[in-house]
């Protein structure tokens, strides 16, 4: 066996009618094996840029005991938990929903479905604050930082620096949007310490509030329930069962804080009728919720014997919040 | 008895031995083919060449490196789907 035979003549064919010498150059065969090599090596570059930004990139930060970090001296601590959540989703962790295919977070639809299920629950209680508690019923006109934060903070979270369906100049991003919002709260929380602005803590007006959180809670209790009878029903909607799931769980997941940040700023208010206990476990409901995190959303039909259903699982604790939420704004309304 | 269970043994390893002459051989011969072909290249860039031609001179070496970049690929990529899937 001598060293010629080792050469397949495929990958070298000159060298089979002699004319290797002086010649250089890939043949045809080589040249192919060279594109397969390159496309291969180019896959699992992207492969690798993309699952390591994922692993680096994915948060679904759902900690329970999350505090501000510098909560304002004499302001509202529902205003600082709004604050701290929204820089926490937009500056700490990635902003993953409004990220083009070519970037990690593109890949990651749980922490997108969940980071904006928590900044609607948060526009949500912005809109309150404008509309109710920033202001002592019509005696006072809306306050402008409040009113420009409930505004900015629905705006859809999903819009990148470009979006060429509209315009081929950059455009200002849902960051940058959620981050004027934090400024506007901000601006208005200092002036509520130094006693410039106002914040009426009522009863009726903490009525106000619970209500739109139950409203809302309510709605995602349809949907869920819509979905599990469509998949009770037998029609196949596993594809937006992860959406379903973790848009309701960051939605009770911001009502969890801003509930625990409420009892602070209501507290005369819940202690005077004697809610302690009640809004302690209805604070427990929402946590319950929102601690939910299953490796992956399953979605069998309602009673399964061996794969779990979560939607209905976690529609199973929204509904309880509600009823909580319920018996707290009747004792509120006597 | 024990003589020609010995011999036999020694057979065997003689045909392994020359197997593995013919196996270097054919390894150095095709290192000195791809270094002839670097030829004047930069002593980086020459060797990287080398290398690169030696894999798809050799249909193992080639197969080889195939399969593992399948592998790899077909592991990152099956993460990414089954983690946008979940």
């Amino acid at each position: 066996m001598s060293s010629t035979a080792y050469i397949d003549p495929m990958d070298n064919p000159q060298a089979s009618t002699g004319k290797a010498a002086g010649k250089r150059g890939p043949s045809p065969m080589q040249a192919i094996k060279g594109g397969v090599l390159a496309g291969l090596v180019g896959v699992n570059l992207l492969g690798a840029y993309i699952l390591g930004g994922m692993l680096l990139t994915e948060r679904i930060d759902d900690n329970l005991a999350f505090t501000p970090e510098t909560p304002t001296e004499g302001g509202l601590a529902s205003v600082d938990m709004t604050v701290a959540l929204i820089e926490r989703e937009v500056n700490d962790h990635a902003w993953v929903a409004n990220e083009p295919f070519f970037m990690p977070g593109h890949w990651l639809p749980n922490m997108r479905y969940y980071q904006q299920g928590v900044v609607y629950g948060l526009s949500r209680f912005a809109f309150e604050l404008a509309d109710s508690l920033g202001r002592s019923r019509g005696a006072t006109a809306v306050d402008p930082d409040l009113d420009r934060a409930a505004g900015l903070l629905r705006f859809p979270g999903d819009v990148w620096i470009f979006d060429f369906e509209k315009t081929w100049t950059p455009v200002v991003t849902s960051e940058e949007q959620y981050l004027s919002a934090v400024r506007a709260l901000e601006a208005y929380n200092q002036r509520v310490a130094s006693g410039q602005a106002v914040f009426d803590p009522r009863q009726d007006n903490l009525g106000a509030a619970l209500a739109r959180i139950e409203a809302d809670v309510s709605s995602k209790i349809n949907v869920l329930a819509d979905h599990a009878e469509r998949v009770a029903a037998g029609e196949a909607v596993t594809s937006n069962s992860n959406e379903v799931f973790y848009v309701t769980k960051g939605r009770l997941y911001a009502y969890a804080m801003l509930l625990k940040s409420l009892e602070k700023d209501f507290e005369p208010i819940i202690q005077g009728q004697g809610l302690g206990v009640v809004w302690r476990r209805m604070i427990e409901s929402f946590e319950n919720a929102a601690a939910m995190r299953p490796l992956i959303v399953t979605n069998s039909p309602p009673g399964s014997v061996f794969i779990p259903n979560h939607v209905t699982e976690l529609g199973f604790f929204a509904l309880r919040a509600k009823t909580q939420l319920r018996d707290v704004m009747t004792v509120l309304s006597q | 008895m024990m003589k020609r269970v010995s011999d036999a043994a020694a057979s065997f390893a003689g045909t392994l031995k020359a197997k593995a002459g013919a196996f270097t051989g054919k390894a150095k011969g095709k290192a000195k083919t791809a270094d002839a072909e670097a030829g004047s290249a930069q002593a980086s860039g020459g060797a990287t060449t080398a290398r690169s031609e030696s894999i798809l001179a050799s249909p193992l070496l080639f197969r080889s490196v195939v399969g593992a970049l399948v592998l790899m690929g077909a592991v990152q990529w099956g993460l990414i789907v089954f983690n946008y899937w979940r």
